[in-house]
C-alpha cells in the first residue's frame, strides 16, 4: 500500500490505536502487534514475498546467535560469508539475473558468438535491496562485535520487516533501531506531533512537487528527440524534484510515521540540493545508503588509506556498486561512474570535507559564492540524474547534446507556471528551514497555534487541490 | 495521549470546515474565462471530442475552425458553446461529433469519474455553479479538480502556445501501426462493456445534447451532428442496443445529421483502435465535409433567393 493511499491512511490510524490503547501491556505484544502490522503492510504488496522476507530474516537471525557463541575465526568467518551469500545471492538472483544474462548475451554478439541464455520472468520483490542490506549489517556488526545478537526473534524480526522503512528505507543500522525494539516505548506528544508534521511535510513533497514535476519530466524525457535543449534542461530539473520530493518525502513519511509509535528512525536527506560540492551532496542525499557502503564497503576496502591509486579505486568502486544497487541497467553504473568522477578530484586535493556545516548557517540568504557553489553542484547533479532517467545510455548522451545545442537559448516547449511557483515556494521553505530536522520542525521556538495550523491546513489544500495523478514512489522499484 | 487526540480531532474538525469552505469558493466563484474571439471569417466551428477533432481538418475548409479536444463530454461542449457563441455571434454553424461511444456511460469516467481530473481542470471556468455542484454531487472527489481548475484559471488559461486551454485544434494522429481486430475490440470492449454486461446509456450525455441542440435553436444556429468514420469491424461490433440507441437520437434531434460512419475507408485510414482516423483518413472526411458545406450553403443561398 502506497503511504499516499486510502488504504494507508486507515491502516496507520488502526495500527496506532491497536499499539497504545489495545497491545499496551507489554513490550513483546507491542512488539508483535506491530511484526504483524509490518507482515500485513509488506503482504499488501505481494503475499507471495513474505516467505522470502521471514525466510531471510530466520537466517540471519540464526547467523546472529551463532556469530554471538562463536569464537573460531573460521567459524564465524563461515557464518558471516552465509549471510552475505544469502543476501547478496538473493539479491542478485531477483534483480540482477537477467541484466546479466542479457549483457552477457550482448557481449558474446559483439564478438560473433551467439549465446541462448534462459531469460527467466522475475519479479523484484518490493523492497528487497532495503531490507538485505539491513539484515547484512546486522550480520556484520556482530561480527565485527559492536553489537550483541539478540535472542528476542519478535523483536528482531520487527526491527527488519519495521513497515515505516521496510520498503524504500531509510536502511537502518541494528545498532540504531534493534534496541528501540528492546526497550519500552512511552507516548510522547511532541514526538507524535512532530511525527505527525513530518508526515504531512512528506506528503506534500512527494503528492505536490514530486507527483507534479513527474508528469512534466515524463513528458519531456519521452519527447526528447524533438523538444529544445532549454526545454530538456527543464525536464531535467523537473526530475530532480521528482526524485528528491518522491524519496525524500517518503523518507519524511517513513520518520514521521515511527515517530508516533515512539521510534527513531535515522536521517535520510538533509537538503542536499543546498550543497557546494559533490562530497557534500552525497554526505546529505540518501545518508543511510552512502554511509552503508562507506562502512561496509569503502572502510574494509582500505577507505583512504594506501596509496593513491586503492583510494581511486575504492571510490570506483563505492560509486558503481551504488549506482548498480539502483538498479540492472547501464544507465544506473554509467550514473555511479559519473558521480565518482566528481568526487575524485575532491578526494585527491583533500577538499572532500570542506563543505561539512550547513550552507550559510545563521544567515538569511547565501552569499554569491555559496550560491554560485551551490547552483554548480546542482547542476552537475541534474546532468548525472538523466542517465539516472533515460531508459538507455544512447537516450542519455543524446538528451544532453541536445540541451547543449543553440535550442538552449530558445524559450522551453513547455512552461508550467503553476508547477514553477510551487517549486519556487517549496525551494523557499526548505531554504528558510534548512538548519532544521525538517522543514516543518518548529524546535522550541513554537509558533502560536493559529499560525501553525494555517500552515499546516494551508499545506493539506495544497495536497487536496495540486496532489498530482499517482505516481508510485520511485525507489519501490529498487 | 489525551491531549494528542483532542488537539488531534479538533485539527481534523477544522479540517472538515475547511472542505466546505473550499467547496463553497469553487460553487461561487466567478470562473472569469479569457476572451475567445475568432476570426471574423469564422462562421463554423466545429466542437466535441478526439474522434472530430483528429478527423476535420480546419485549414482545408474555409470559414471553419475546429475547436474540439479530447475526452470532451457534452456538458464541455455545451459550456464551451454558451461561451464562444455569446463572443463570437457572427458564428452561423456549429458541427458536433457525434457517435455511439458518445451515449455510452464509459464517457462519464472523464465527466466525474477516474478519468475526470485533467478534464474537468480545462474546462472548470466555464462551468456555472450549478453544473459544477451535479459534477460534485455525482463524485466528491471531482472537488479537488475542480478547485484546481480554478486556480490554474487564475495562473495559466494558456498553453505555452498561445491556445486557451479549452480550445482545442486538429490534431493529425497517427501511430504507423495499421488497425488491428484485436485493438478494436479491446476498444469496444472498453467502451461499451463492463464484464460481458453492456453498460448502460449516459444520461447527462443525452440531456447535454439536448441542451447543445436548444442553443443552436435558441441563438439561431445551424447545428449539425457529424459522425466520423468507424472501421467496419468496429461498426459490426457496436452492440445493437447502442445502434438503435443512436439511431433513435439522431432521428429525433432536431439537427442535421451528416453520418460518415458508413464512409468506405481503407484500413490504413485508420489508427488500430478503429474508431478514430488517421491524416489520411481525416483528408478524406475533410473533402466529404467540404461538399456537404458548399451543398449546404448552396441550398441556403437558394432558399434565401439569393441566386434569382
Amino acid at each position: 500500500m502506497l503511504f499516499n493511499s486510502i488504504d494507508f491512511a486507515i491502516f496507520l490510524p488502526l495500527v496506532f490505536v491497536l499499539y497504545w490503547f489495545v497491545f499496551n501491556k507489554g513490550l513483546r505484544i507491542q512488539n508483535a502487534l506491530l511484526l504483524a502490522a509490518s507482515y500485513v503492510f509488506y503482504g499488501w504488496w505481494d503475499w507471495r514475498f513474505l516467505g522470502l522476507i521471514l525466510a531471510s530474516s530466520l537466517l540471519d537471525y540464526v547467523v546472529g546467535l551463532g556469530l554471538g557463541r562463536e569464537n573460531r575465526n573460521v567459524r564465524r568467518k563461515l557464518l558471516l560469508g552465509a549471510s552475505i551469500c544469502l543476501n547478496i545471492g538473493l539479491l542478485g538472483f531477483f534483480k540482477y539475473y537477467n541484466f546479466f544474462a542479457e549483457s552477457l548475451t550482448n557481449a558474446f554478439t559483439f564478438f560473433g558468438l551467439h549465446l541462448d541464455p534462459n531469460r527467466l520472468n522475475i519479479i523484484l520483490p518490493v523492497g528487497i535491496s532495503f531490507y538485505t542490506f539491513q539484515e547484512l549489517s546486522y550480520a556484520i556488526d556482530i561480527y565485527r562485535r559492536k553489537i550483541a545478537p539478540t535472542r528476542d526473534l519478535i523483536a528482531f524480526l520487527g526491527f527488519i520487516s519495521f513497515f515505516p522503512q521496510l520498503v524504500a528505507g531509510p536502511i537502518e543500522r541494528a545498532a540504531n533501531l534493534l534496541p528501540q525494539f528492546l526497550r519500552a516505548r512511552q507516548f510522547d506528544y511532541g514526538k507524535a506531533v512532530d511525527g505527525l508534521r513530518q508526515c504531512l511535510w512528506g506528503l506534500f513533497k512527494k503528492m505536490v512537487i514530486a507527483d507534479n514535476c513527474a508528469v512534466y519530466a515524463n513528458d519531456i524525457f519521452n519527447h526528447a528527440g524533438t523538444s529544445s535543449g532549454s526545454t530538456l534542461l527543464l525536464g531535467s530539473v523537473f526530475f530532480a524534484f521528482q526524485i528528491y520530493g518522491d524519496f525524500s518525502g517518503y523518507s519524511d513519511i517513513a520518520m514521521g510515521s515511527a515517530r508516533l509509535f515512539g521510534f527513531n528512525l535515522m536521517r535520510n536527506f538533509n537538503f542536499p540540493y543546498f550543497s557546494r560540492d559533490i562530497a557534500e551532496f552525497w554526505r546529505r542525499w540518501h545518508i543511510s545508503l552512502s554511509s552503508w557502503f562507506r562502512d561496509y564497503v569503502y572502510i574494509p576496502l582500505g577507505g583512504n588509506a594506501g596509496t593513491i591509486w586503492m583510494r581511486i579505486r575504492n571510490v570506483f568502486i563505492i560509486f558503481l556498486v551504488s549506482g548498480l544497487w539502483h538498479g540492472a541497467n547501464w544507465t544506473f553504473v554509467a550514473w555511479g561512474l559519473i558521480n565518482a568522477l566528481y568526487f575524485l578530484p575532491l578526494m585527491l586535493l583533500n577538499r572532500n570535507r570542506k563543505n561539512t556545516g550547513t550552507v550559510a548557517a545563521g544567515q538569511r540568504l547565501p552569499s554569491g559564492k555559496e550560491l554560485l557553489q551551490m547552483g554548480m553542484t546542482f547542476f552537475m547533479t541534474l546532468l548525472a540524474w538523466i542517465f539516472f532517467r533515460a531508459d538507455n545510455l544512447s537516450q542519455a548522451f543524446q538528451y544532453i547534446a541536445r540541451i547543449f545545442s543553440p535550442s538552449l537559448l530558445q524559450m522551453p516547449n513547455v512552461c508550467p507556471v503553476e508547477v514553477l511557483l510551487l517549486l519556487c515556494g517549496f525551494v523557499a521553505v526548505e531554504w528558510v528551514q534548512r538548519e532544521k530536522k525538517h522543514a516543518l520542525h518548529f524546535d522550541g521556538r513554537a509558533l502560536p497555534r493559529p499560525i501553525r495550523w494555517a500552515v499546516y491546513y494551508g499545506l493539506l489544500c495544497g495536497i487536496f487541490i495540486y496532489g498530482g495523478s499517482r505516481q508510485e514512489f520511485i525507489y519501490f522499484q529498487f | 495521549m489525551r491531549t494528542f487526540l483532542r488537539n488531534f480531532f479538533q485539527f481534523c474538525a477544522g479540517g472538515a470546515l475547511l472542505i466546505l469552505g473550499l467547496l463553497f469558493t469553487v460553487l461561487a466563484i466567478d470562473g472569469r474565462p479569457p476572451p475567445v474571439i475568432l476570426n471574423n471569417s469564422v462562421t463554423t466551428v466545429v466542437v466535441g471530442d478526439s474522434h472530430i477533432q483528429c478527423a476535420v481538418d480546419d485549414s482545408a475548409l474555409p470559414g471553419v475552425v475546429n475547436l474540439s479536444m479530447d475526452s470532451e463530454g457534452y456538458i464541455f461542449s455545451y459550456a464551451k458553446l454558451r461561451y464562444l457563441l455569446q463572443q463570437n455571434p457572427g458564428i452561423e454553424k456549429v458541427i458536433l461529433g457525434c457517435g455511439p461511444h458518445n451515449f455510452s456511460s464509459y464517457y462519464e469516467e472523464g465527466i466525474w469519474g477516474e478519468k475526470s481530473g485533467p478534464v474537468l481542470r480545462r474546462y472548470t471556468e466555464l462551468l456555472t455553479p450549478g453544473e459544477r455542484a451535479e459534477i460534485i454531487l455525482r463524485n466528491p472527489c471531482t472537488l479537488k479538480d475542480l478547485s484546481r481548475g480554478i486556480s490554474s484559471a487564475r495562473f495559466a488559461s494558456f498553453t505555452p502556445d498561445g491556445r486557451v486551454r479549452f480550445i482545442g485544434a486538429f490534431e493529425a494522429m497517427n501511430t504507423g501501426k495499421p488497425t488491428d481486430e484485436a485493438s478494436i475490440l479491446k476498444r469496444i470492449r472498453s467502451q461499451f462493456y463492463i464484464g460481458e454486461k453492456v453498460v448502460s446509456f449516459s444520461v447527462i450525455q443525452r440531456r447535454y445534447l439536448d441542451k447543445i441542440v436548444q442553443l443552436c435553436r435558441e441563438q439561431g444556429k445551424t447545428l449539425i451532428l457529424l459522425g466520423t468514420p468507424l472501421h467496419e469491424i468496429y461498426r459490426s461490433h457496436v452492440p445493437p442496443a447502442y445502434q438503435a440507441h443512436y439511431d433513435a437520437v439522431v432521428r429525433t434531434t432536431d439537427a442535421e445529421m451528416v453520418d460518415f460512419h458508413d464512409m468506405v475507408l481503407p484500413g490504413s485510414s485508420f489508427l488500430p483502435d478503429g474508431d478514430h482516423v488517421n491524416s489520411r483518413g481525416a483528408q478524406q472526411v475533410t473533402e466529404y465535409l467540404a461538399r456537404y458545406l458548399r451543398g449546404l450553403s448552396l441550398a441556403e443561398r437558394a432558399e434565401s433567393g439569393c441566386d434569382n
